[in-house]
């Protein structure tokens, strides 16, 4: 008998994002090699691989961070949908592009202001000043980043006094405090202990009915656990991508299944 | 199968140590089927008493490789061809001690078999060359395991289907006795009862194999036909 739920046709699946042949420079030196993947929507899509592969750099053209330095250079496309935009086009303002994504860091980045703050930040840069919606927006935020039930009495309280899990989930509910359409994930749980990392675990388990995320992680058994898709990526190229039961399981490329089983030297 | 080593010695070293075991187990068992034969062959009591009593460090060899199995899944979480090697090396050591069962069993009915007369040169020279036969597979499903030899494997399955034909002549002769001969239905049936281990032998071997299958392509065969099998293994990588 085979239990294993049946993968839908990939056909079948809408896509919230795509990069098409994707190549990133900083500087003379290539980052990213003609990178082609599908991110699925309302999917999890994990990146893995050695330090230095391009995991990191791949997620940072999402938002334009990239933009941020001199000399890095993009070629290739990166496709929104539902309106099909080029995140990495030059008539394409980054502010626009990261209204409509939002990331979350391996270090829990919160500003030092309130709890409430921190969650509003967002809507009040979008011009948000009506009281009742900022604080239904920030409760409903907390709630989707499962905080609410440990802050909802000190919402005034400095968010630095929250512990390094719970001001992870606060950034996580900033992040989605303005709905974004694609959440980035940087290696969200290596800062944090063993409950922590599985209570946000438990937060992209559930997330990912609401919104599409992509997540950068170390951790092997951690995209083996959270993700739909994986795509292990290596020197800058992308070397396999597929159903994360698959990758893990039954991996086709020997680069993979060396990396995934601990040969990779 | 990978056979390149990992990062972490100590992990190739675990994985070596299961393999090693597995072999040991075949060893065991081939051998525990071989004196059970032979004390039926031969009318040796004693020998079948011995197979009998070591038949408990068979049972406790299972109990540790499985154990090593447990330990290594929660130490190291394999993934991929290791973590196939790990779940396939579990079935492997179940279909071991089954056919270490079936050499009890055998060595159990020896005594009521011999002293029924049931010993008689036609149906022991059968159940020997039945036996041979199976042990081959047995050995063979075996070396195939230590070399992850899919051609090897699937020539086992092949053999098994011929096997099973031939033990099926062997047990209707022996049903054909009971009608002719009804006052030693008892120890006929005790006769019926070794040809039918002596098949389950070969059936075991045939199961090995096809965890094999699982363990290199990492699909499970258990329930398919001789043609998908040998399309599944055979089809180039």
């Amino acid at each position: 008998m085979n239990d294993e739920p049946r993968k839908p046709d990939l056909a079948t699946l809408a896509m919230k994002a795509q990069a098409r042949e994707l190549n990133f420079f900083y500087g003379a030196k290539q980052a990213l090699k003609s990178i082609t993947l599908p991110i699925y929507d309302k999917h999890v899509t994990a990146l893995i691989g050695p330090s230095g592969c391009g995991k990191s750099t791949f997620l940072r053209c999402f938002n334009r961070m990239h933009d941020l330095y001199p000399g890095t250079r993009y070629e290739g496309e990166i496709r929104l949908q539902p309106d099909d935009v080029n995140l990495l086009s030059r008539e394409v303002d980054p502010i626009e592009v990261r209204m409509r994504l939002a990331m979350v860091f391996q270090k829990p980045n919160p500003f030092p202001k309130s709890i409430f703050e921190n969650v509003a930040y967002g809507l009040r840069i979008r011009g948000e000043k009506r009281r009742t919606v900022l604080m239904d927006r920030v409760e409903k935020a907390l709630k989707d980043a499962a905080l609410w039930n440990e802050v909802k009495d000190r919402m005034d309280e400095l968010a630095t006094t929250l512990s390094g899990g719970q001001q992870q989930r606060l950034c996580i509910a900033r992040a989605l405090a303005c709905d974004p359409e694609l959440l980035l994930f940087d290696e969200p749980t290596s800062a944090l202990d063993p409950i922590a990392t599985a209570s946000i675990e438990e937060l992209i388990h559930e997330l990912r009915q609401k919104v599409t995320i992509l997540i950068v992680t170390h951790n092997m058994q951690q995209a083996a656990r959270v993700s739909d898709f994986t795509a292990y990526m290596y020197l800058g190229d992308l070397i396999e991508f597929g159903w994360t039961d698959d990758v893990f399981f039954r991996p086709q490329k020997k680069q993979t299944e060396d990396y995934i089983t601990g040969r990779f030297g | 199968m990978n056979l390149s080593e990992h990062l972490s010695k100590q992990f190739d070293a675990d994985l070596t140590a299961l393999r090693t075991r597995v072999v040991e187990m075949g060893g065991m068992v081939d051998e525990q089927f071989r004196r059970a034969v032979e004390a039926l062959a031969t009318s040796k009591t004693m020998v079948a008493e011995e197979v009998i009593r070591n038949d408990a460090s068979v049972n406790a060899l299972e109990v540790r490789i499985d154990d090593a199995c447990a330990h290594l899944i929660a130490k190291r979480q394999p993934a991929a061809s290791d973590l196939r090697m790990v779940l396939g090396v579990s079935k492997i050591v179940s279909e071991l001690e089954r056919i270490g069962d079936k050499a009890r069993k055998i060595a159990r009915l020896t005594a009521k078999v011999s002293e029924g007369g049931g010993n008689d040169a036609g149906w022991i020279g059968d159940i020997e060359r039945l036996a041979a036969g199976a042990r081959r597979m047995l050995r063979e499903a075996l070396n195939a395991f230590v070399r992850s030899d899919l051609e090897t494997a699937v020539s086992v399955l092949r053999s098994n289907r011929d096997f099973a034909g031939d033990t099926s002549v062997v047990s209707k002769e022996v049903v054909r006795r009971m009608s002719a001969q009804p006052e030693n239905v008892p120890t006929l049936l005790d006769m019926l009862s070794i040809t039918r281990a002596v098949d389950r032998v070969a059936d075991h071997a045939a199961n090995i194999a096809e965890h094999l299958v699982y363990i290199v392509r990492g699909t499970d065969v258990r329930h398919a036909t001789l043609e998908q099998i040998e399309k599944e293994a055979l089809a180039p990588r």
